[in-house]
C-alpha cells in the first residue's frame, strides 16, 4: 500500500506508516523533507523552478515555495526547522526540445536546491539529472528514501545513519 | 486511417485502429495516459513544426514491443539499437501520415524532428511534456489520440499528438 502523490501535490505526516511514492519523475523533482527526531515528513512533486506569485494557489508545485511551504506545515506536526534535512530525485532532460522552456530539469534542481540553502536545510542524499526517468519513494518500514530507475538497481538515499548524524551535531 | 493503413502495410499486419479522440486534459492526469505512471514504455517522440506546432509521440507498453516488432526485425529480443530503430521508422511512418492528413485536412503544413526513442516510465515522459505547458500557462492540454491494435491482440500502440492549444484554437478558426 502506497500513497502516490502526483504533479505539483504534497503529503506531510508523522510516523507515517504507508510508503509514499512519485512516480515517473522526469524533469519534475521529488522532495522529501524528514525530521528524524519527531519523524515528521514532508514529501513534494515539484513541476516549476519558480512560482508565477508570492502564495500561488498549489505552492508545492514550485521550486521556490515548496520548501518553505513543507517546513511550515510540518511546523504543525512538531517538526523543528533546525532538524530537518532533505533528499531530492528527478530533474532529467528527458527531451531534446528547441525553442522551449530551457532545461526545466536543471532549473528545477538549482530553485530546490537554492531554497533549502535559504532555509537552511542540508541535502542528505539526492539523484538528480541525466536523461532518465525515476521513482522516488519513502520506504515508511526502514525509514529511508529509495530512488528507483528503469534498468537500473534501487538507490537507497539516505539511510538512518545519515539522518542521526544530522541530529547529533 | 490513413496512418493504419501505412502501420499495416509497413508490418504486412492488420491493426484495428480506434477513433481518433480529441480532449484537453488536466497537466496532472498526462502522466497516468496509461493508468500508471510507473509503467515501462517504449516511445518515439517528435517534436513538430510548422503550422501545427507541438508534440507527436508513438507509445507502448514495454512488454508488448516483442510480439510488434519481432517479426519486423526477425529476432524477439526487443533489447539494443536494432529495436529502438525500427520503432523509430514506425512512428516516422504512422505519425508521417497522421500529420499529413491533418495538415491536408486543415491545409497547412507539420514537420515532425527525426525521432528520439525512449525506454523509461510514462510518467517521466509525460510529466516532463506537462511541464512544458504549465511553464507556458496552459491550464489544460490539448491531446488528439487513437490506438493500433494488432489483430491479433497481442500488441496495441497509442499515438499522441499534443499540439500546442493556441495553434489548435487558430486552426479552428481558419479553418
Amino acid at each position: 500500500m502506497s500513497l502516490a502523490i502526483g504533479l505539483g501535490q504534497y503529503a506531510v505526516g508523522r510516523n507515517v506508516e504507508e510508503d509514499w511514492a512519485i512516480y515517473g519523475l522526469g524533469s519534475c523533482v521529488g522532495l522529501i523533507l524528514c525530521d528524524p527526531l519527531t519523524w515528521v515528513l514532508g514529501m513534494a512533486h515539484i513541476v516549476l523552478p519558480t512560482s508565477p506569485s508570492a502564495s500561488p494557489p498549489e505552492p508545492a508545485r514550485y521550486g521556490d515555495t515548496a520548501v518553505p511551504f513543507l517546513l511550515e506545515e510540518m511546523g504543525k506536526l512538531g517538526a523543528a526547522p533546525s532538524r530537518v534535512t532533505a533528499q531530492m530525485a528527478g530533474g532529467a532532460r528527458m527531451f531534446e526540445i528547441s525553442g522551449i522552456s530551457g532545461d526545466i530539469g536543471r532549473r528545477n534542481v538549482e530553485a530546490v536546491r537554492e531554497s533549502l540553502a535559504r532555509h537552511g536545510v542540508p541535502v542528505t542524499g539526492e539523484c538528480v539529472g541525466g536523461t532518465s526517468g525515476r521513482t522516488l519513494r519513502w520506504n515508511a518500514k526502514e525509514r529511508v528514501a529509495v530512488v528507483s530507475q528503469f534498468g537500473s538497481p534501487d538507490v537507497v538515499l539516505a539511510p538512518d545513519r545519515c539522518l542521526v548524524r544530522k541530529v547529533r551535531q | 486511417m490513413r496512418a493504419g493503413e501505412a502501420l499495416s502495410a509497413l508490418l504486412e499486419r492488420k491493426f484495428d485502429i480506434s477513433e481518433i479522440t480529441f480532449s484537453y486534459c488536466q497537466p496532472a492526469d498526462l502522466p497516468m495516459l496509461l493508468g500508471d505512471a510507473a509503467t515501462p514504455v517504449l516511445a518515439s517522440f517528435y517534436q513538430v513544426h510548422g503550422e501545427l506546432p507541438g508534440f507527436l509521440l508513438l507509445i507502448m507498453p514495454l512488454d508488448e514491443v516483442a510480439p510488434f516488432l519481432g517479426p519486423l526485425i526477425g529476432d524477439d529480443s526487443i533489447e539494443g539499437a536494432m529495436a529502438d530503430s525500427a520503432f523509430g521508422e514506425v512512428g516516422n511512418v504512422v505519425g508521417s501520415a497522421f500529420l499529413n492528413y491533418i495538415a491536408d485536412y486543415y491545409r497547412t503544413s507539420a514537420a515532425p524532428t527525426p525521432p528520439q526513442v525512449f525506454r523509461d516510465m510514462i510518467g517521466a515522459l509525460m510529466g516532463s511534456l506537462a511541464a512544458i505547458f504549465v511553464a507556458e500557462g496552459e491550464k489544460e492540454i490539448p491531446t488528439v489520440r487513437t490506438s493500433f491494435t494488432q489483430e491479433t491482440g497481442a500488441s496495441s500502440a497509442l499515438l499522441l499528438w499534443i499540439p500546442y492549444a493556441l495553434s489548435l484554437s487558430e486552426l479552428r478558426k481558419s479553418r
